[in-house]
């Protein structure tokens, strides 16, 4: 039954549907081929939202604090008791290493080695918005390029690779976690010094895996082997822990294995991250400079 | 001018649950999607016009809050509450089951959409997953938030409604 609705808009709707839709695909030219002509508008805009989705993040939290408390007591006991056999272990352990310790540094400073593992400068940043949708694993951190974030800066958290940036605002910035859908670390497997890709994979959400491909077939790489981030990598600093390697399978072709991955970092309870403020050197922006 | 107001309300209220709550209710790693029911709301409850600029405006913030392109989201939303606008004139107001599948049908259209440009274009071809484990959840779960939205929505209009034809009335001598 069609029922008459009596409104005279002046103009019909759908030529303003029209109108808006050509307004729509002009902005999504436009903003693909100028984007950092829209950012005072995306700064604009999120400038009025993050400090709400911050103040209700913060409420939010202390609320799931205050439920968390009452089942975290039988869990806490349980853990102590492991963690007290656990702190014997390591005491002796520690006392072992503390001699070895000693030694190395005699040794280091005969082979005047270079500092190998390096300490990258970090900021703790808060996490005050996810993607909801399912289909991406992204979410918004309160920090932005007034707190010195930029684009491709590397993000840690638990000791292990997180994400990374991918988009900055002057408060707030977006990082695309390495287990979305879209994200491809280059990585290389500790003890073999195997190349390989890490990349997320929506498909495996609920097994807590990622994937790992490209490795060489003559690979000796073996379960539980670490995965840290490659020199190789454009974006991605070296030597940042990514995950343990398991499942290790020939690839269909025959032509090189894959795997999968567990991340170190725990996704679901993430709610600070660290940010490398620290960007990857590319040869090209080094010549640039050299310029 | 003070139905766009509260509309507006309604629209900042939804992005800022969506974003910022229910990363914490979410189940399996899926939440509703408020922005679908407030568009869908206004299409279906004031029209074709009122639907065509808060879907433009949900969409909008929703590009604009998330990384990539602009504009995609606000076309996309932009015609789904163009068209149930188009349900508003054909059937009547206040059937509840309606703007449920109303509901239902707009948030598949939009996650089939997602999987098509995301995943199907990088040649990710398991459809039968991603409608398992993403999309039928996701429209499951809009549905039952809509269900508690939607009336909170209608009880809003119906005031304005009122409002509206009091303020009428006080004009006529």
């Amino acid at each position: 039954m069609r029922r008459g609705n009596g409104q005279n808009y002046g103009v019909e709707p759908k030529y303003i549907l029209m109108l808006c839709s050509c307004l729509c695909i002009c902005l999504i030219f436009l903003s693909y081929k100028f984007s950092s002509v829209f950012e005072p508008l995306r700064n604009g805009i999120n400038a009025f939202i993050t400090p709400m989705q911050r103040g209700i993040t913060v409420v939010g939290e202390s609320v799931n604090d205050f439920f968390g408390k009452f089942d975290d007591v039988e869990r806490l006991k349980a853990e102590n008791e492991t963690l007290r056999e656990k702190i014997a272990e390591l005491e002796y352990a520690n006392d072992l290493l503390q001699t070895d310790l000693y030694d190395l540094e005699l040794y280091k400073q005969l082979l005047e080695l270079a500092e190998t593992y390096v300490d990258y400068p970090t900021v703790g940043a808060n996490i005050i918005a996810k993607d909801t949708s399912g289909y991406y694993a992204t979410f918004t951190i309160d920090k932005g390029s007034d707190q010195g974030m930029a684009v491709d800066m590397n993000v840690i958290a638990d000791n292990g690779l997180v994400g990374i940036i991918t988009e900055v605002g002057k408060n707030y910035a977006i990082v695309r976690s390495i287990i979305d859908d879209n994200s491809y670390v280059s990585a290389s497997i500790l003890k073999t010094s195997d190349n390989c890709i890490v990349s997320g994979n929506l498909e495996l959400l609920d097994t807590g895996f990622i994937e790992v491909r490209d490795i060489s077939i003559n690979s000796e790489v073996k379960n539980n082997y670490k995965v840290y981030t490659s020199s190789l990598s454009e974006k991605y600093l070296p030597d940042i822990l990514i995950g343990y390697i398991s499942n290790i399978q020939v690839e269909a072709d025959g032509l090189s294995r894959k795997g999968y991955l567990t991340p170190v970092v725990d996704f679901e309870h993430l709610n600070t991250v660290l940010v490398i403020t620290m960007l990857k050197e590319s040869p090209i922006t080094g010549e640039e400079e050299a310029n | 001018m003070f139905t766009a107001f509260i509309i507006a309300i309604e629209i900042l209220a939804a992005l800022l649950l969506q974003t910022a709550v229910f990363p914490y209710l979410e189940i399996a790693g899926i939440a509703p999607d408020l922005m679908m029911i407030v568009t869908v709301a206004a299409g279906y409850q004031k029209g074709r016009l009122p639907g065509m600029f808060t879907g433009l405006a949900c969409g909008l913030l929703l590009d604009v809050t998330s990384s990539g392109v602009l504009g995609v989201y606000a076309l996309f939303f932009l015609f789904i509450g163009y068209l149930n606008g188009l349900a508003k004139e054909y059937y009547v107001v206040n059937d509840t089951f309606l703007p449920l599948l109303l509901l239902a049908i707009s948030e598949l259209a939009f996650s089939a959409l997602v999987y098509v440009f995301e995943f199907l274009i990088r040649g990710k071809l398991n459809v039968l997953f991603y409608l398992r484990r993403i999309m039928f959840p996701r429209v499951l779960y809009t549905v039952v938030a809509g269900i508690v939205l939607y009336k909170i929505l209608d009880l809003i209009y119906r005031y304005l409604i009122v409002r509206h034809q009091e303020k009428q009335q006080a004009q006529q001598p």
